[in-house]
């Protein structure tokens, strides 16, 4: 936790320096006469330097920040820091005639740099007969430390103030950066790219061993490099592109744990670990082509053709060394003359190597028929298959003593291959139809064929002692049928309603969960009443079931529902309104239902041996979301914006969690909570190169409203908090003009 | 799967059925509406009806001073252009007759012009490049969403940079400028896309979320607004991956052991990528309950072979990715241990 003291001070003492810089600069600036002409016309802008024109700003200054509650929380939402902060810049400078020297146009802007978690910076060159150049960099301060998510330390030691047990504070960097060579010329454009990424920072992980669960500590540590090259051409009526990429992976993730871990259990009799050190160095590639194909035949024909190939491997060496005491049987695979108490795991090593390839093809052809100025006809048609062919070895050496006596090492081999084979198709026919000016229609029939096959031998390498495993054969097929419809209507000329539906069974029912029978429905409306006023609705409703049947236990004729039903509901309205050029209004609400309905079968182990429970799974959403933001100019030089902002879920109200226990089979889940923000600020134009700016945010989370009991899902302590973050700062502009 | 699909008899009627309807449709429709020329973007301007830009400027002053910004209007400094219909009269065809007769209707207008009408003669130049070859099948064109309603192809965005949010990222305006600004758009992303799709602002302001109002990321980072082959006009990324792998490269794999779903079902089948008030944008705020929806002990329900052994479902063992913590895929453990 931060000295908020010292904070607050710095704050106040840069917020002094800010007024005093400011009126310096004023004194030294002429002061325009406010005219009423300099309010209502925007400002002109653009310094003309030589052959180009200037416009650029730079906002500079300092947040503070002061946290009550729960500080793991609100760094794992927002992670916004108290310190110097870079708040946005724009940099754009253009040729006056179009034509410049090395550059036409010079784009830069930034944002969120310093005390942000994240950052951005974009960038666009373009000297439009010879080259474009565009780049992105992003970087993000993930920050995770919670109580509700696989975290069932909560469970055994709940007066545990920080037990985030997947908790992690890394960085992520992203990159995109392409060049477009004659990025103009209609006969031939080359095109290079290249996107890092990389992903830096400790994590915790957790590992079971020997009957608990242990938090290890892991220094995450990945990069990729990803390089493109292609090109667009025209040949004759058509348009071809192609691109030719090469990513390149590497993963370094270290685990250390050089003292004494008790584990999730620490009782005395219990397996604790000594020392641990896990390397898993993986290499990997992806190289992939991609051509594409497009032309319109007599205006009337559109065509596009889409092939993609996809190589991607992977190599790996995994090496794991431990020492350890009071293990005992439950380490899967060791002889029961090993048992505790007492057993000393003087060093035991897992050795695993391996490599996996999964070699992807997907090809689309999609046909548009333009029959008319009224009816269009499209088939769209798309196959995809792919097969990931993986195989590792597995080498284990334990010694380990029992007393005083050294027992036999034991040396565990195996290995184990898995292919998974996977082929898609699917086509979709469609039809518009204008019935006049206003008023069309659309239909549409969709097919889909998706087959699967999984193939695993050798041994099970997720037991310690490596036991063969009968050769496991599974393989599905199935076929789906979806219907399209739509109508939109421009009701009047300003209004325009959007409405579409598809009802049918969908290509992703490989999981229970996924869509199988659904119907969608969307209902949208936009009424545009002039420039300054516009008012948005919609209405979006899913409901999706996956009906499934079971034999029932003992039984091979009496078939029992094993379904799964996911509804929802989505309202949602805004509002745009400038009312003059001296006050603007965005407001907004929406309201989003949930309810997910499945049938579960679950083991309720201690106590109960081999019981099976039947039961239902519950999750509800009750979201509602209203936001306002407004934005006054009440005097030429003073601009103010306000904003508010909540999300409530209220959950299913009363019952609001249940847990797997014996019996009952309930399992109720939904996450009542309320997140909200204030935020104000206020601008000072000093001068045509100074704004002074003073904000102050504000943001509030709140999930007292989970009962907490039984449930080791979430904390026994709210994870609650409020959060201040005044700050101020300095925009300075080049090229603004009175 | 229980699920019976539609009979071939059915499917086959279905398949008649709906391009007789269709025909029909067309068959009955009326084409006798008096047309436009086709735009002249890149015809050689060998015709004396087209008078130049510096015409158009003599009443059109603000509209030429605007454009004279744009990309479009550098194409008469690019030698390939040469000789080629440029500028206003490029979208708007030629300007001679309308000059001299000073008669609004000898120009092509687009006031009144459907939005597939007007994006027809953007398509002209724009059609053939790969990010816009399926615009004549994506949503927008369906829902006669077209290019004008997002772009603006001679304006720049005006007015002043007035006071806005702290953390969310402001739209582009004349002293701020940002890449809206380069692409045309009438309005910066994210505001642009959220005046349609209003209902995705309440998931990007949830406690976790992709940081998209932030700036950090863009809408068209994930989705091509101009139409696509994928669903939700969804990008990929090396290839044929998910648009989730550009960025979340560890979980690209290939593993030995795939949780299949993380390829064949997409990511979607467990996270909402917008933003959620569960922790890794998941769908449930239990990871046990988003497991057991599909992992029940009943086999050949959904996921193949989901169940494993009896578990202990005591109090520390109810969060399922506490062992099974490798859960997009792993290269030792068929189970995702480790």
């Amino acid at each position: 936790m931060m000295n908020m003291t010292y904070a607050w001070r710095v704050v106040s003492g840069l917020a002094l320096i800010c007024a005093l810089s400011s009126a310096m600069i004023q004194a030294q600036t002429p002061t325009p006469s406010p005219s009423p002409a300099a309010t209502s016309t925007p400002a002109q802008t653009s310094n003309d330097e030589g052959d180009y024109s200037i416009v650029s700003s730079i906002e500079l200054g300092y947040r503070g920040l002061r946290v009550d509650g729960d500080i793991n929380k609100y760094q794992s939402d927002l992670n916004y820091k108290a310190g110097p902060r870079v708040f946005d810049t724009s940099f754009l400078l253009r040729a006056r005639n179009g034509n410049g020297g090395a550059v036409d146009q010079l784009l830069i802007t930034t944002t969120g740099w310093g005390a942000d978690p994240q950052g951005s910076v974009r960038f666009s060159a373009e000297k439009s007969e010879w080259y474009r150049f565009g780049g992105h960099y992003r970087r993000f301060k993930f920050f995770r430390f919670l109580n509700n998510i696989a975290n069932p330390n909560y469970a055994t030691r709940p007066t545990d103030p920080v037990t985030g047990q997947h908790g992690m504070d890394t960085r992520n960097d992203v990159g995109d950066f392409d060049l477009t060579l004659l990025p103009k010329n209609e006969k031939l454009k080359i095109n290079f790219g290249y996107s890092p990424t990389r992903i830096n920072g400790p994590a915790y992980t957790t590992w079971h061993f020997g009957g608990d669960d242990f938090l290890l500590l892991s220094r995450l540590k990945s990069r990729s490099h990803d390089f493109r090259v292609g090109a667009d051409w025209k040949l004759g009526p058509i348009d071809f592109s192609f691109l030719q990429g090469f990513r390149r992976f590497k993963d370094d993730t270290t685990i250390d744990n050089d003292g004494l871990n008790l584990g999730v259990n620490p009782a005395a009799n219990n397996a604790s670990l000594l020392t641990f050190h896990r390397e898993e160095p993986i290499r990997g590639s992806v190289n992939y082509s991609r051509l594409s194909a497009h032309t319109l035949i007599a205006k009337k024909l559109d065509i596009t053709g889409r092939i993609i190939y996809s190589n991607a491997t992977t190599d790996f060496t995994w090496i794991e060394n431990l020492s350890a005491t009071n293990f005992n049987t439950r380490i899967s695979g060791i002889p029961a003359a090993y048992n505790p108490p007492g057993t000393v795991l003087t060093s035991g090593q897992f050795r695993f190597v391996g490599d996996t390839k999964r070699p992807n093809t997907l090809a689309d052809l999609g046909v548009t028929y333009l029959a008319n100025d009224k009816l269009r006809i499209s088939n769209t048609f798309k196959v995809e298959t792919f097969q990931i062919n993986g195989g590792a070895l597995y080498n284990g050496i334990f010694n380990i003593t029992r007393g005083t006596t050294v027992l036999a090492p034991l040396r565990p081999t195996g290995y184990s291959h898995e292919v998974t084979k996977y082929r898609k198709i699917q086509n979709t026919f469609e039809g518009d139809y204008d019935i006049n000016d206003r008023y069309s229609i659309r239909l549409g029939y969709r097919y889909g064929s998706r087959f699967i096959q999984r193939f695993l031998s050798g041994h099970n390498l997720a037991n310690n002692g490596a036991p063969a495993i009968a050769p496991v054969f599974e393989e599905e097929e199935n076929h789906t049928n979806a219907f399209i419809g739509g109508v939109t209507a421009q009701v009047r000329p300003q209004w325009t309603l959007y409405f579409s539906m598809e009802k049918g069974t969908a290509d992703n029912v490989f999981t229970r969960t996924g869509n199988y029978d659904y119907t969608n429905v969307r209902l949208r409306s936009r009424y545009i009443v002039n420039r300054d006023l516009r008012f948005t609705l919609a209405f979006l409703s899913r409901d999706n079931a996956n009906p499934s049947e079971v034999s029932e236990s003992g039984s091979l004729i009496s078939l029992e529902d094993f379904g799964v039903t996911v509804k929802s509901r989505a309202f949602t309205s805004s509002v745009d309104w400038t009312a003059s050029s001296k006050f603007g209004l965005n407001a907004g609400y929406t309201y989003n239902w949930q309810n997910s309905h499945a049938i579960i079968e679950y083991a309720f182990g201690p106590g109960v041996p081999n019981s099976s429970i039947r039961g239902h799974s519950l999750f509800f959403v009750r979201n509602n979301f209203f936001f306002i933001d407004t934005t006054s100019n009440p005097f030429p030089r003073v601009s103010f914006f306000t904003s508010y902002r909540i999300n409530k879920d209220t959950g299913q109200g009363d019952n609001r969690i249940s847990v797997p226990r014996v019996g009952t089979g309930l399992l109720v889940q939904s996450y009542p909570n309320n997140f909200q923000s204030a935020e104000g600020r206020l601008a000072i134009k000093i001068n045509r190169r100074l704004d002074w700016n003073l904000g102050y945010q504000y943001y509030s989370y709140n999930e007292s409203g989970l009962r907490r009991v039984e449930s080791p899902f979430v904390s026994i302590r709210p994870q609650n908090y409020h959060a201040h973050l005044p700050y101020t700062s300095l925009r300075f502009y080049f090229g603004r003009k009175e | 799967m229980s699920k019976q699909p539609l009979r071939k008899s059915q499917v086959l009627l279905l398949s008649l059925l709906l391009p007789l309807t269709l025909t029909l449709a067309w068959s009955f429709s009326a084409t006798t509406a008096a047309k436009d020329p086709p735009p002249p973007t890149g015809a050689v301007a060998q015709d004396g009806q087209y008078v130049g830009s510096e015409a158009c400027k003599e009443c059109h002053e603000d509209q030429f001073k605007e454009f004279s910004h744009t990309s479009h209007a550098r194409l008469t400094t690019i030698s390939s252009w040469n000789g080629k219909v440029t500028g206003c009269e490029s979208c708007h065809g030629p300007g001679k007759a309308h000059i001299e007769e000073a008669d609004p209707k000898k120009i092509i207008s687009f006031k009144h012009k459907s939005a597939k009408e007007s994006s027809e003669t953007c398509l002209t130049c724009h059609a053939g490049k790969e990010e816009h070859n399926n615009f004549r099948r994506g949503e927008h064109w369906r829902n006669n969403v077209g290019c004008t309603d997002c772009h603006s192809s001679h304006s720049s965005q005006g007015g002043r940079n007035l006071a806005t949010s702290n953390t969310f990222i402001s739209p582009a305006n004349a002293e701020k400028p940002d890449f809206s600004t380069v692409s045309l758009l009438k309005v910066s992303e994210p505001q642009l896309c959220l005046g349609c799709h209003s209902e995705t602002k309440a998931q990007f302001t949830k406690p976790f979320h992709h940081k998209v109002l932030e700036g950090a990321m863009r809408c068209t980072d994930c989705h091509n607004a101009h139409g696509g082959f994928e669903l939700k006009q969804a990008r990929l990324a090396t290839g044929a991956d998910s648009a989730c792998m550009k960025c979340h490269t560890d979980k690209q794999g290939p593993f030995v052991y795939e949780h299949a779903p993380v390829k064949t079902e997409g990511c979607a089948s467990c996270h909402t990528p917008h933003g959620s008030s569960n922790p890794r944008l998941l769908r449930t705020s239990s990871v046990a309950q988003l497991c057991l929806e599909c992992h029940s002990q009943d086999h050949g329900v959904g996921a193949l072979e989901p169940a494993g052994p009896a578990h202990n479902l005591a109090a520390q063992y109810r969060d399922c990715t506490a062992c099974h913590l490798k859960v997009h895929g792993s290269y030792s453990s068929p189970v995702f241990m480790r």
